[in-house]
């Protein structure tokens, strides 16, 4: 005879009856009545509450860590919008531009900068700023207003000049007219003598001059440090510029930094020698 | 209505309120568990507690009873997980003995039992065939058990011990082949 399954099901159940007791029977009757009758378990707030509040949680830290996120860039760098009724010219621009707060440049105050620039011989001019396009400025704050000396001393000469001028044929006329009268109150309503008034602005330029060159300088160190970072190709073209415009200190100061920065990279023989 | 619509029908109504529903799902499952249980655990006081302890679990859990499986398989997965926890809890016997079948509820046929020989054999091939399965693997066993007293399919196997449809056939198999070759002097 082969079993097969069934077979073997049917030996199995002749061979094992056994049966749980029948207190236990009674017991589990009894528990299942028990559970049945009994009030169900509160599945209130009281139970639930954490589950809206974490994902609440959630939520808010998400939300606040973008903010954070998309914040941060702008209040780092603000972003500066220039203004059309700005009164600070191109040489002020040029003459202030701080290494970390470069202006905005605009084509007008760009070709402002140009024609202004062969005059202002003596007022230090920081190469850089004349590089500074208007694409990559825009992404850097804006400087801080000028003081009025500041913007007197950077007009340009010849508007000056013809100003000068203006006012010294006036108070000429005035004071041939009316020795009496009061003069223009150039210093407090007291001096009467325009000549005097325009030198002791004069005197007052050059201080303002010497301060501003001694900032165009320090922003120049910073621009330079910035330059590190740039390409070496771009870096030499700065230090061609300043060869040729003969700028001996700048020139050294940047030759060294590159020469730091990249000190087997090849130079024109002439650099190496002492400059003009 | 098959039996196995019959017991979702059952463990249904229970779960809605009626504790006859759970009186009729109990008569209709109780031995089978017991002596799944019974074969598989050292002594009767064990499997006892364990009976119990898995049927109380039924109950606790009768609200998260959801009729995706059947009523047995999801039984049996209970009664499972129910033995893996005492067996770790506590060495397993090396070998189960099972009480002494109770000869007196033999079902063979009556106008045969009056036949000594007949008799004899009858109780003799019990007798081997629970000393086979006490001799089983414990998985092949488990198999086997799960498939004679849960009544369970190869999927329900599976499904109740956790593991593939073909590591459950491939146990079942084996069980039965052995069974056959301790039952085949008998034949």
């Amino acid at each position: 005879m082969n079993l097969d399954h069934d077979d073997l099901k049917r030996a199995w159940a002749a061979s094992a009856s056994e049966e749980p007791p029948a207190a236990l029977d009674d017991v589990l009757r009894a528990a299942a009545r028990r559970a049945v009758h009994a009030r169900p378990r509160a599945h209130g707030f009281a139970h639930t509450w954490f589950k809206p509040l974490a994902a609440a949680a959630v939520v808010v830290l998400g939300v606040s860590t973008v903010l954070t996120t998309f914040k941060k860039p702008h209040s780092e760098q603000p972003v500066f919008t220039p203004s059309p009724s700005s009164s600070v010219s191109a040489d002020a621009v040029l003459s202030d531009a701080p290494a970390s707060a470069g202006p905005a440049v605009s084509a007008e105050s760009e070709l402002k900068l140009n024609n202004s620039e062969a005059q202002l011989g003596a007022v230090a001019k920081p190469s850089v700023a004349r590089q500074t396009t208007a694409s990559n400025a825009a992404a850097l704050p804006a400087p801080a207003p000028p003081q009025p000396s500041e913007a007197l001393i950077l007009q340009p000469e010849r508007e000056r000049s013809s100003e000068r001028e203006e006012v010294l044929t006036k108070a000429r006329s005035d004071k041939d007219q009316a020795p009496a009268r009061a003069a223009p109150a150039v210093s407090g309503g007291f001096a009467p003598d325009p000549e005097a008034a325009f030198a002791e602005l004069d005197s007052a330029n050059d201080a303002s001059k010497k301060e501003l060159s001694q900032r165009s300088q320090t922003s120049d160190a910073r621009l330079e440090a910035k330059r590190a970072l740039a390409t070496p190709e771009a870096w030499l073209e700065h230090l061609r510029e300043l060869y040729q415009r003969g700028d001996e200190r700048a020139f050294e100061s940047a030759l060294t930094a590159f020469r730091q920065a990249h000190p087997g990279y090849p130079l024109p023989p002439a650099w190496l020698s002492k400059p003009r | 209505m098959n039996d196995a619509e019959a017991d979702v029908a059952l463990m249904l109504r229970y779960q809605n309120g009626d504790a006859a529903a759970f009186d009729q799902l109990y008569a209709r499952h109780r031995g089978g568990l017991y002596r799944y249980l019974l074969r598989q655990v050292a002594t009767r006081e064990i499997a006892e507690e364990l009976f119990q302890d898995i049927w109380m679990k039924l109950i606790g859990a009768r609200l998260s009873y959801k009729p995706s499986a059947q009523f047995n398989t999801w039984l049996y997965t209970l009664a499972h997980h129910r033995l893996v926890d005492h067996y770790r809890q506590h060495a397993r016997s090396s070998a189960v003995e099972f009480d002494a079948p109770d000869l007196s509820e033999l079902t063979t046929p009556a106008s045969r039992l009056d036949e000594p020989e007949v008799q004899s054999q009858a109780r003799e091939q019990r007798s081997a065939l629970l000393s086979a399965v006490g001799a089983l693997p414990a998985p092949q066993r488990e198999a086997f058990l799960l498939s004679v007293e849960g009544e369970l399919s190869v999927e329900g196997i599976a499904a109740a011990t956790g593991i593939g449809f073909e590591s459950a056939k491939s146990r079942l198999r084996y069980a039965l082949s052995k069974l056959r070759a301790a039952l085949r002097e008998f034949a």
